[in-house]
């Protein structure tokens, strides 16, 4: 009995000392994605990311049987999840950004407003948990371009046409300057339709 | 007296204080950091908000007491004829107890188990979450019908089924398959038949698929249900057997009472299939066959929702919005019931079994 339980300890110790070597072997420095990760992230590991995308089926099914603040709730903690995948971020807050501020669907201007001020500090949380927010910004002056090209009695966001365009080029010189390839070419075409507009 | 004692036995290996330790960990980590989100918070309005801000942590702390609770008292209930072959043959096998009292005695400590730690959280959660406020009961179906197209140029009328409703009821409607826009336009009315007064009104977009909710006031037998949509090029489906009623309750802490009846209901179910399953099957298969069905019966959901656990995620759901899960159905105790007599009978079968071959 006594030496079946020394084996077992043997055979427990190998494994301990087997998954620290293979730890250790697979470690590297920090990267910039490791360091955004959420505590929960790094709690559950490896299975952070098939549970996140788990809770964004769910989520998803919640979307689709109209239950937006059920929605709002798996999204969240999906996030919570996997925060560094920036694509998880644009989809929750394309929600609320084309979704719940459309006039279609909300027509009180209060309203609309409110879900596009909620959508832009999600993406303001975003910029600051996800691993990539060059896409974010990239995103996010997407939308601002799109809003002034909205007539003013329509648009869910408070300013002129000039005022969020010069707020979309910021937001595509904050992606070029992180380094996102397309950024550059965005701020370009901005800047035309700005000059255009300014004459 | 053994029999008692393997009630008493169950009891405390189910409780073993490392299980407890972790357990309530999790527990108080989950009702802790739970707070609902503050767009979920927008999307529920200023009226609601509160609701949500509660059913956010019974959720979490809910969802973990089902799904840790319920593993590890099957796990328990999995290792225990395996336990009895291994262990307690010596002391148990001169005692001469009928199989069917062994087994029903472990079970019994099992699912008192379940009692405890379900009467344990929900006393914590309703303690923690604060003063409870008023909310809404999931209640029987709305309508009989199965439903259709709703359009603008006929007016699609459906009767009520549920007899008279108290003032504060609320009616939730389901469409889907919206055509003719992104934001498919409903209007609802609800009609007193006798008089053809106008009860409750909305008018809402329901996207191409998605709810509206009347808020009724007191709601005579028969009422008529109008529906149209407003703009003659849209068109929904409404669907009638997804239609509920929510009946106003005093006090949204009865959504614990309601997860207790059905957390002891799922693991007495499980426990007793596990304790079958474990009875014939090597632990391995066991373990695998039994987190097959449980996994068949969470992901099944209303399709099979008198199936113990398939209703779990609807009551979770429910929770979440701050509102009150119906009690299990009668379908459901009875799946239960005749689960639970089906494992025990199994278990017996296979102690009578064992002690034939020894």
């Amino acid at each position: 009995m006594k030496r079946t339980r020394k084996v077992d300890l043997a055979l427990a110790l190998v494994c301990f000392a087997l998954a620290l070597a293979i730890t250790l072997a697979s470690w590297r420095p920090r990267s910039q994605a490791s360091e955004r990760a959420s505590l929960l992230e790094r709690f559950i590991g490896p299975f952070a990311g098939l549970a996140a995308s788990a809770q964004w089926v769910r989520a998803d099914l919640a979307l689709r049987e109209g239950r937006f603040g059920v929605f709002c709730e798996r999204a969240e903690t999906a996030l919570a999840l996997a925060p560094s995948d920036p694509q998880g971020w644009i989809y929750y807050a394309h929600q609320l950004l084309f979704e719940r501020a459309s006039p279609l669907r909300e027509p009180a201007r209060e309203l609309r407003e409110s879900w596009a001020r909620a959508g832009i500090e999600l993406l303001g949380r975003a910029e600051r948990e996800c691993a990539n927010p060059a896409e974010i910004w990239i995103y996010e002056g997407g939308i601002f371009a799109m809003w002034a090209e909205v007539p003013d009695e329509e648009r869910p966001w408070t300013g002129t046409a000039r005022e969020l365009r010069l707020q979309s080029l910021e937001a595509f010189a904050r992606a070029r300057a992180l380094g996102h390839p397309k950024a550059g070419m965005f701020e370009q075409a901005l800047r035309e339709r700005l000059d255009e507009t300014d004459r | 007296m053994i029999l008692g004692g393997l009630v008493r036995l169950a009891l405390l290996r189910a409780l073993r204080p490392a299980a407890c330790v972790i357990g309530a960990a999790l527990f108080v980590w989950a009702l802790t950091t739970s707070r609902a989100s503050s767009i979920a918070l927008l999307g529920a309005g200023g009226e609601l908000a509160p609701l949500w801000e509660h059913g956010a942590r019974r959720a979490a702390a809910w969802t973990i007491v089902a799904l840790f609770g319920t593993g590890w008292l099957g796990l328990q209930a999995l290792l225990t004829l395996s336990g009895w072959r291994q262990r307690d043959v010596d002391w148990m096998a001169p005692r001469g107890a009928s199989a069917t009292g062994l087994v029903l005695s472990t079970w019994t400590g099992l699912a008192g188990a379940a009692l405890l730690v379900g009467l344990a959280s929900a006393a914590t959660v309703e303690l923690s979450t604060g003063p409870s406020s008023a909310s809404w009961v999931q209640g029987p179906r709305a309508l009989a019908g199965a439903g259709g197209w709703v359009e603008s140029d006929a007016v699609s009328k459906e009767r009520l089924t549920t007899g008279p409703l108290p003032r504060g009821t609320r009616l939730r409607l389901a469409f889907a398959f919206g055509s003719g826009g992104p934001q498919v336009r409903v209007r609802a009315l609800l009609v007193d038949p006798a008089r053809g007064s106008e009860l409750a009104r909305i008018e809402e977009s329901a996207g191409t698929r998605g709810e509206l909710e009347l808020v009724l006031p007191e709601c005579p037998e028969g009422a008529e249900l109008r529906l149209q949509t407003t703009d003659p090029e849209e068109r929904i489906y409404h669907d009638a057997a997804a239609a509920r009623v929510w009946l106003p309750v005093a006090h949204e802490s009865l959504a614990s009472l309601s997860m207790l009846a059905r957390l002891v209901l799922d693991v007495g179910a499980c426990c007793a299939l596990a304790l079958g399953l474990s009875g014939w099957f090597s632990a391995a298969s066991a373990v695998f066959t039994l987190l097959s069905l449980a996994l068949l019966a969470l992901l099944a959901g209303s399709s099979a929702g008198w199936l113990p656990l398939a209703g779990l995620g609807d009551a979770l759901r429910v929770l979440q919005e701050g509102r009150v899960p119906a009690l299990p159905s009668l379908s459901e105790i009875a799946a239960a019931a005749a689960l639970t007599v089906a494992g025990l009978a199994l278990a017996a079968a296979s102690l009578l079994r064992w002690r034939r071959e020894r």
